[in-house]
Protein backbone atom coordinates (compact mmCIF):
# COMPACT_ATOMS: atom_id res chain seq x y z
CA UNK A 1 0.00 0.00 0.00
CA UNK A 2 1.29 3.42 -0.83
CA UNK A 3 0.88 6.97 0.64
CA UNK A 4 1.30 9.77 -1.15
CA UNK A 5 1.84 13.11 1.02
CA UNK A 6 1.63 16.09 -1.24
CA UNK A 7 4.00 18.93 -0.45
CA UNK A 8 2.04 22.70 0.15
CA UNK A 9 5.31 24.05 -1.32
CA UNK A 10 4.87 22.19 -4.31
CA UNK A 11 2.02 24.88 -5.27
CA UNK A 12 4.74 27.61 -5.30
CA UNK A 13 4.07 29.44 -8.16
CA UNK A 14 6.36 31.87 -9.59
CA UNK A 15 4.65 33.21 -12.53
CA UNK A 16 1.57 34.10 -9.76
CA UNK A 17 3.51 35.77 -7.05
CA UNK A 18 4.21 39.21 -8.47
CA UNK A 19 2.62 40.98 -6.31
CA UNK A 20 0.38 42.62 -8.78
CA UNK A 21 -0.61 39.31 -10.99
CA UNK A 22 -0.73 37.81 -7.36
CA UNK A 23 -3.65 40.56 -6.43
CA UNK A 24 -5.17 40.07 -9.41
CA UNK A 25 -5.54 36.82 -9.38
CA UNK A 26 -7.37 37.03 -5.43
CA UNK A 27 -9.69 39.84 -7.17
CA UNK A 28 -10.36 37.44 -9.39
CA UNK A 29 -10.74 34.60 -7.29
CA UNK A 30 -13.10 36.29 -4.98
CA UNK A 31 -14.80 38.29 -8.02
CA UNK A 32 -15.25 35.61 -10.51
CA UNK A 33 -15.12 37.57 -12.97
CA UNK A 34 -14.33 41.66 -13.49
CA UNK A 35 -14.30 44.51 -15.49
CA UNK A 36 -10.87 45.56 -16.21
CA UNK A 37 -11.43 49.17 -15.53
CA UNK A 38 -12.22 48.05 -11.45
CA UNK A 39 -9.44 45.68 -11.46
CA UNK A 40 -7.20 48.97 -12.60
CA UNK A 41 -9.26 50.80 -9.63
CA UNK A 42 -8.62 48.14 -6.93
CA UNK A 43 -4.52 47.80 -7.95
CA UNK A 44 -4.49 51.28 -8.52
CA UNK A 45 -2.09 50.54 -11.29
CA UNK A 46 -2.17 52.33 -14.84
CA UNK A 47 -3.69 51.03 -17.31
CA UNK A 48 -0.63 49.54 -19.41
CA UNK A 49 1.05 48.28 -16.47
CA UNK A 50 -2.15 46.09 -15.79
CA UNK A 51 -2.26 45.42 -19.35
CA UNK A 52 1.36 43.92 -18.92
CA UNK A 53 0.49 41.74 -15.89
CA UNK A 54 -2.91 40.38 -17.44
CA UNK A 55 -0.79 39.35 -20.67
CA UNK A 56 1.51 37.28 -18.64
CA UNK A 57 -1.34 35.78 -17.14
CA UNK A 58 -3.17 35.19 -20.35
CA UNK A 59 -0.12 33.65 -21.67
CA UNK A 60 0.35 31.08 -18.76
CA UNK A 61 -3.74 29.92 -19.21
CA UNK A 62 -4.49 31.63 -16.19
CA UNK A 63 -6.60 34.49 -17.13
CA UNK A 64 -8.83 34.48 -20.06
CA UNK A 65 -11.00 37.11 -21.01
CA UNK A 66 -14.56 38.65 -22.46
CA UNK A 67 -15.22 41.62 -24.38
CA UNK A 68 -18.50 43.44 -23.87
CA UNK A 69 -20.27 46.85 -25.46
CA UNK A 70 -21.68 48.98 -22.76
CA UNK A 71 -22.87 52.68 -23.44
CA UNK A 72 -21.25 52.12 -27.08
CA UNK A 73 -17.80 51.07 -25.20
CA UNK A 74 -16.00 47.95 -25.32
CA UNK A 75 -15.57 46.55 -21.82
CA UNK A 76 -12.94 43.53 -21.20
CA UNK A 77 -13.96 41.57 -18.50
CA UNK A 78 -11.55 39.06 -17.19
CA UNK A 79 -12.11 35.63 -15.31
CA UNK A 80 -9.66 33.10 -14.15
CA UNK A 81 -9.52 29.82 -15.91
CA UNK A 82 -9.89 26.42 -14.32
CA UNK A 83 -5.74 26.05 -14.19
CA UNK A 84 -5.48 29.56 -12.89
CA UNK A 85 -8.22 29.29 -10.25
CA UNK A 86 -6.24 26.18 -9.11
CA UNK A 87 -2.87 27.80 -9.45
CA UNK A 88 -3.67 30.17 -7.62
CA UNK A 89 -4.89 28.35 -4.56
CA UNK A 90 -2.22 26.25 -4.60
CA UNK A 91 0.05 29.49 -4.53
CA UNK A 92 -2.05 30.68 -1.13
CA UNK A 93 -1.58 27.18 0.45
CA UNK A 94 2.06 27.52 -0.28
CA UNK A 95 2.30 30.96 1.02
CA UNK A 96 0.43 29.82 4.58
CA UNK A 97 2.60 26.83 4.40
CA UNK A 98 5.70 29.48 4.82
CA UNK A 99 3.80 31.40 7.38
CA UNK A 100 3.52 28.27 9.13
CA UNK A 101 0.95 27.70 12.46
CA UNK B 1 9.33 47.31 -12.30
CA UNK B 2 8.33 44.67 -10.66
CA UNK B 3 10.43 41.06 -11.25
CA UNK B 4 7.92 38.43 -13.78
CA UNK B 5 8.51 36.53 -10.20
CA UNK B 6 11.57 34.08 -10.92
CA UNK B 7 12.66 35.19 -7.36
CA UNK B 8 13.65 32.80 -4.40
CA UNK B 9 10.67 32.00 -2.26
CA UNK B 10 9.58 34.45 0.49
CA UNK B 11 10.39 34.46 3.45
CA UNK B 12 7.82 33.52 6.08
CA UNK B 13 7.55 37.68 6.60
CA UNK B 14 7.48 38.26 3.17
CA UNK B 15 4.78 35.73 2.62
CA UNK B 16 2.68 36.98 5.30
CA UNK B 17 2.66 40.43 4.11
CA UNK B 18 1.27 38.79 0.37
CA UNK B 19 -1.14 36.98 2.54
CA UNK B 20 -2.07 39.98 4.06
CA UNK B 21 -2.21 41.36 0.72
CA UNK B 22 -4.32 39.24 -0.89
CA UNK B 23 -6.70 39.55 2.23
CA UNK B 24 -7.54 43.51 1.66
CA UNK B 25 -8.15 42.62 -2.18
CA UNK B 26 -10.77 40.06 -0.86
CA UNK B 27 -12.36 42.25 1.23
CA UNK B 28 -12.38 45.06 -0.94
CA UNK B 29 -13.97 42.74 -3.59
CA UNK B 30 -16.45 41.09 -1.24
CA UNK B 31 -17.61 44.40 -0.25
CA UNK B 32 -18.43 45.66 -3.83
CA UNK B 33 -20.27 42.21 -4.51
CA UNK B 34 -22.56 43.20 -1.94
CA UNK B 35 -23.65 46.45 -3.27
CA UNK B 36 -27.31 46.62 -2.56
CA UNK B 37 -29.67 46.06 -5.41
CA UNK B 38 -31.69 49.00 -6.65
CA UNK B 39 -35.20 49.79 -4.80
CA UNK B 40 -37.01 48.87 -7.88
CA UNK B 41 -36.13 46.08 -8.12
CA UNK B 42 -36.28 45.03 -4.13
CA UNK B 43 -39.96 46.41 -4.76
CA UNK B 44 -40.36 44.01 -7.31
CA UNK B 45 -39.55 40.75 -6.04
CA UNK B 46 -40.94 41.90 -2.83
CA UNK B 47 -44.29 41.85 -4.59
CA UNK B 48 -43.62 38.47 -6.46
CA UNK B 49 -43.37 37.28 -2.98
CA UNK B 50 -46.37 38.67 -2.40
CA UNK B 51 -48.22 37.60 -4.97
CA UNK B 52 -46.72 34.39 -5.34
CA UNK B 53 -48.67 32.65 -2.43
CA UNK B 54 -51.72 33.97 -2.86
CA UNK B 55 -52.06 33.28 -6.55
CA UNK B 56 -51.24 29.50 -5.73
CA UNK B 57 -53.56 29.22 -2.85
CA UNK B 58 -56.31 30.86 -5.38
CA UNK B 59 -55.05 28.30 -8.12
CA UNK B 60 -55.56 25.48 -6.06
CA UNK B 61 -58.58 26.74 -4.11
CA UNK B 62 -61.62 24.32 -3.93
CA UNK B 63 -64.09 25.69 -4.63
CA UNK B 64 -62.83 28.91 -7.03
CA UNK B 65 -61.60 31.74 -4.64
CA UNK B 66 -62.85 34.88 -5.53
CA UNK B 67 -61.21 34.54 -9.00
CA UNK B 68 -61.57 31.07 -11.49
CA UNK B 69 -58.34 28.95 -10.96
CA UNK B 70 -56.98 29.84 -14.57
CA UNK B 71 -57.27 33.31 -13.64
CA UNK B 72 -54.89 32.85 -11.02
CA UNK B 73 -52.70 30.58 -13.20
CA UNK B 74 -52.41 33.30 -15.06
CA UNK B 75 -51.88 35.56 -12.66
CA UNK B 76 -49.23 33.86 -10.84
CA UNK B 77 -47.37 32.68 -14.38
CA UNK B 78 -47.36 36.48 -16.05
CA UNK B 79 -45.88 37.88 -12.29
CA UNK B 80 -43.28 34.78 -12.54
CA UNK B 81 -42.23 36.21 -15.90
CA UNK B 82 -42.24 39.65 -15.22
CA UNK B 83 -39.91 38.97 -12.11
CA UNK B 84 -38.01 36.97 -14.65
CA UNK B 85 -37.78 39.56 -17.27
CA UNK B 86 -36.85 42.58 -14.42
CA UNK B 87 -34.63 40.00 -12.88
CA UNK B 88 -32.45 39.98 -16.24
CA UNK B 89 -32.45 43.83 -16.11
CA UNK B 90 -31.03 44.50 -12.70
CA UNK B 91 -28.28 41.92 -13.11
CA UNK B 92 -27.24 43.22 -15.98
CA UNK B 93 -27.63 46.49 -14.60
CA UNK B 94 -25.57 45.86 -11.61
CA UNK B 95 -23.10 44.09 -12.71
CA UNK B 96 -22.05 46.92 -15.59
CA UNK B 97 -22.77 49.30 -12.28
CA UNK B 98 -20.19 47.55 -10.35
CA UNK B 99 -17.93 45.81 -12.87
CA UNK B 100 -17.64 42.32 -11.09
CA UNK B 101 -19.90 38.87 -11.23
CA UNK B 102 -23.16 38.64 -9.57
CA UNK B 103 -22.30 36.16 -6.86
CA UNK B 104 -25.24 34.31 -5.05
CA UNK B 105 -23.04 33.25 -1.77
CA UNK B 106 -22.23 37.21 -0.24
CA UNK B 107 -24.68 36.38 2.48
CA UNK B 108 -24.29 33.25 5.24
CA UNK B 109 -25.10 30.05 4.10
CA UNK B 110 -26.31 29.38 7.01
CA UNK B 111 -28.88 31.57 6.24
CA UNK B 112 -29.64 31.72 2.87
CA UNK B 113 -29.97 27.64 2.19
CA UNK B 114 -32.82 27.49 4.57
CA UNK B 115 -34.52 30.39 3.55
CA UNK B 116 -34.12 28.54 -0.10
CA UNK B 117 -35.28 25.49 1.17
CA UNK B 118 -38.06 26.96 3.83
CA UNK B 119 -39.50 29.67 1.60
CA UNK B 120 -41.09 27.36 -1.25
CA UNK B 121 -42.20 25.03 1.85
CA UNK B 122 -44.16 28.09 3.05
CA UNK B 123 -45.57 29.23 -0.25
CA UNK B 124 -46.62 25.52 -1.10
CA UNK B 125 -47.61 24.87 2.69
CA UNK B 126 -49.94 27.97 3.23
CA UNK B 127 -51.67 26.97 -0.47
CA UNK B 128 -53.15 23.66 0.62
CA UNK B 129 -53.26 25.07 4.38
CA UNK B 130 -55.83 27.37 2.83
CA UNK B 131 -57.00 25.27 0.22
CA UNK B 132 -58.29 22.59 3.27
CA UNK B 133 -59.24 25.06 5.92
CA UNK B 134 -60.39 27.83 3.44
CA UNK B 135 -58.78 30.76 5.71
CA UNK B 136 -57.16 33.06 3.49
CA UNK B 137 -54.96 34.44 6.55
CA UNK B 138 -52.39 30.88 5.73
CA UNK B 139 -51.97 32.69 2.48
CA UNK B 140 -51.65 36.80 3.69
CA UNK B 141 -49.20 35.20 5.88
CA UNK B 142 -47.07 33.38 3.69
CA UNK B 143 -47.15 36.52 1.67
CA UNK B 144 -45.83 38.91 4.66
CA UNK B 145 -42.99 36.16 5.16
CA UNK B 146 -41.75 36.53 1.79
CA UNK B 147 -42.29 40.65 1.70
CA UNK B 148 -39.99 40.49 5.24
CA UNK B 149 -37.61 38.40 3.61
CA UNK B 150 -36.89 40.07 0.52
CA UNK B 151 -36.84 43.74 2.85
CA UNK B 152 -34.67 41.79 5.49
CA UNK B 153 -32.25 40.30 3.03
CA UNK B 154 -31.73 44.04 1.34
CA UNK B 155 -31.28 45.73 4.76
CA UNK B 156 -28.61 42.66 5.01
CA UNK B 157 -27.17 43.83 1.90
CA UNK B 158 -27.73 47.67 2.76
CA UNK B 159 -25.76 47.24 6.18
CA UNK B 160 -22.98 44.28 4.83
CA UNK B 161 -22.09 46.46 1.98
CA UNK B 162 -21.44 50.28 4.16
CA UNK B 163 -19.43 47.82 6.62
CA UNK B 164 -17.55 46.37 4.44
CA UNK B 165 -17.21 49.77 2.88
Amino acid sequence: MSTSTTDPMDGFNATIHAPNRLRICALLDTAGEAEFGVIQEQLGVSASVLSKHVTVLMDAGYVEQRKAVRDTRQRVWLRLTRQGQDAYRAHHAALRAIVGP
Amino acid sequence: MESNGESLRPTPAQARAALDDTARIRASVTARAATPWPLWFVATITAMLVVLPIALGGFLAEPAWLMPQWAWLLTMLATEAVFFVFFAVAARDWCARTGVALRFDVLPKRVTVPLIVGMPLVVLGSAYAFRHTGQPLWLYGAAGVGAAVSIGFHLWFVRLHRKAS
